[in-house]
């Protein structure tokens, strides 16, 4: 797709049946020749230089909160392939003088409880319109509206999904009481999902159902419910340990670590909690499971060595290795949805910190550097961020930050966030 | 009977004794805590014994008249781990004899042993050390003669601490523990 022109057809028009029930009218301006050619142009850029414009009002309502230009701003500069630039109207200086080919402007009208959202891309040479998109739905549904536009600009230009519209959910963490909270990935829109007792161990098995451990019956079992309408049921349970849940990401199997054959060891069922079969047979603790991108293998933590490791499986539960060597004790796990990595956090001098390896054990490299604790990393679905929660001085708050340690920001505010896990598309 | 035959017999008796004795297999967490059970004449075998072992069970804490609380925190007291282990301690020891002794007075009492870690390491490989914690306590008792239906366990890992924002080693020991509920008496 990515060397395939571009095209848009003509008044398409599409209902996306998605978590906030948006509907979207989608429809372009036929491509003439002359037109810029996007993905040509996004080729010629590491990180693309691109305006984006104050978004008008038409009429006297208007979003400051949730300004739409002011979240597809975000949403482009988190993702790290821009260098954006905001500017209140077009100016031919600035675009020169930043080597601005396109920008991005719209316009908006909030009627009582509604809203309608035009999004435009524009040739910043001739200040043609590329491409548009009207989208049209409640007012709180405004942020969602403004991240779909800033995934179709990433489809667009470089024909790859975006992050923009993913989920993250999380561990509130209060002491004896341990809820979980679901947000979008900037951080808006928190949602509680559990109300009392200790829950951890969240991971999405697809972009709107949770798997997680909680202690409701006085001992861990895992749990199922919906982050739409909050609802949820026990899952997997016995008199024993179930704890680690983690989902394929072929969304068929749910690998997690149970004491029902004396000590921890990895377990996998079927979606619905059937068929499920041991796979792991050591006397050390073995949990942690988490999946190649494939489906194929299973990094875990063991401590079979004598102190707890990483190590990469077979999804049968063949061919053990051991992917860490540096560092006494490494938890955590997470394949990188592109395959390439592995994050983990490491215990060094005492305090956690967030690395990456190969899968074959080679070039571990620590990504993290912050003070505190800094553990629990979980991929975006795209691959580009890893999310993680970081205390310092007891306070712990969920951040992103790229692979190679870039990009560091800050998602939750309210200090005492851990445990993060991020949705699929 | 032939000569033949009668030593075909012991051989086939034999062989299979030898394969009964094979056979009971330990599990692999039995041969830690090595207790030495004492012979205890006094031991009866408990009474038919009614609570649900089944997987639909929860655990939830029975509550006790003021005199059988007094007793079960004289008796059964928490025991406490060093770090990153899950070996019983002389003292430990002690402690778990006078609990089997109380459970054997108590023989229709069901217990839960809930294993902790301290704050230190990662959620996931405490929630197995609690377990083994719980474990090593619960195989004690079991080898000291304590029915192991009277015992259940599990594990809390380092999500219900006894004291927490620890920062130094007296007050991260009090974390890594074993306590006792009683589920039944």
């Amino acid at each position: 797709m990515k060397n395939q022109q571009f095209q848009i057809r003509n008044s398409r028009l599409k209902r996306y049946g998605a978590w906030c029930e948006l509907v979207i009218v989608s429809w372009a301006l036929s491509l003439h020749a002359e037109k810029i050619d996007l993905q040509v142009y996004a080729s010629k850029f590491d990180s693309i230089p691109i305006a984006v414009l104050d978004f008008r009002a038409l009429n006297a309502a208007v979003l400051t909160q949730d300004d739409p230009g002011q979240i597809i701003a975000d949403d482009l500069e988190f993702c790290g392939r821009f260098h954006v630039v905001r500017m209140p109207k077009p100016d031919p200086a600035r675009f020169a003088a930043n080597n601005i080919g396109i920008f991005i402007d719209g316009e908006y009208a909030v009627t009582g409880e509604k809203v309608v959202l035009d999004c435009f891309v524009h040739d910043a040479v001739t200040g043609e319109e590329v491409a548009g998109k009207k989208y049209s739905g409640e007012k709180k549904f405004v942020r969602g509206m403004a991240h779909r536009y800033a995934n179709f600009l990433l489809d667009m230009l470089f024909g790859e999904r975006g992050p923009f519209e993913s989920r993250i959910v999380f561990v509130e963490d209060r002491g004896s009481q341990k809820n979980l909270v679901v947000m979008d990935y900037d951080g808006y829109n928190q949602k509680k999902i559990t109300s009392s007792g200790v829950n951890i161990f969240p991971a999405f098995i697809d972009s709107t159902t949770i798997v997680w451990t909680s202690f409701f019956r006085g001992k861990p079992d895992l749990y199922k419910g919906s982050i739409v309408t909050g609802t949820y049921d026990i899952f997997i349970f016995s008199r024993f340990v179930q704890a680690s849940p983690a989902v394929s990401p072929l969304g068929d199997r749910i690998a997690y670590s149970s004491s029902v054959g004396g000590n921890l060891d990895i377990y996998i069922c079927d979606l619905d909690g059937g068929n499920k079969r041991q796979i792991t047979f050591h006397r050390a603790i073995d949990t942690s499971p988490c999946w190649s991108p494939t489906g194929y293998q299973i990094a875990f933590t063991s401590d079979r060595s004598g102190q707890p490791q990483i190590y990469v499986m077979d999804a049968d539960g063949a061919n053990v290795k051991r992917v860490t060597s540096v560092g006494k004790y490494q938890d955590s796990p997470a394949w990188s949805p592109r395959g390439d990595k592995i994050a983990y956090a490491s215990m060094q001098n005492g305090k956690f910190d967030i690395w990456t390896v190969n899968p074959d054990g080679t070039g571990a490299a620590m990504v993290t550097s912050m003070p505190g604790n800094n553990e629990y990393p979980a991929w975006s679905p795209d691959g580009s961020h890893i999310a993680f929660s970081c205390s310092q001085r007891g306070v712990s708050d969920i951040y992103a930050v790229r692979p190679d340690g870039s990009g560091l920001r800050r998602i939750t505010k309210s200090g005492n966030a851990k445990m993060p896990n991020w949705s699929p598309f | 009977m032939s000569p033949i035959v009668r030593v075909c017999t012991v051989a086939a008796l034999a062989s299979a004794l030898m394969v009964g004795g094979c056979r009971k297999k330990q599990p692999a967490l039995e041969d830690m805590a090595k207790p030495v059970p004492k012979p205890d004449t006094s031991f009866t075998a408990p009474r038919p014994f009614e609570a649900d072992t089944s997987d639909n069970a929860s655990f939830r804490e029975a509550e006790l008249d003021a005199e059988l609380m007094r007793q079960v925190r004289e008796n059964l007291r928490t025991v406490y781990f060093e770090f990153n282990s899950y070996s019983l301690s002389e003292t430990s020891i002690d402690q778990l004899r006078t609990a089997a002794n109380f459970l054997m007075r108590h023989s229709t009492m069901r217990v839960l042993v809930e294993g902790h870690c301290d704050e230190r390491g990662s959620s996931e490989y405490n929630m197995g050390l609690g377990e083994n914690r719980a474990r090593a306590v619960k195989n004690y008792l079991v080898n000291y003669g304590i029915p192991s239906v009277q015992i259940e366990t599990t594990s809390w890992g380092k999500e219900r601490p006894a004291m927490s924002g620890c920062v130094d080693e007296s007050c991260h020991s009090q974390n890594r523990r074993a306590e006792f509920k009683v589920l039944a008496k």
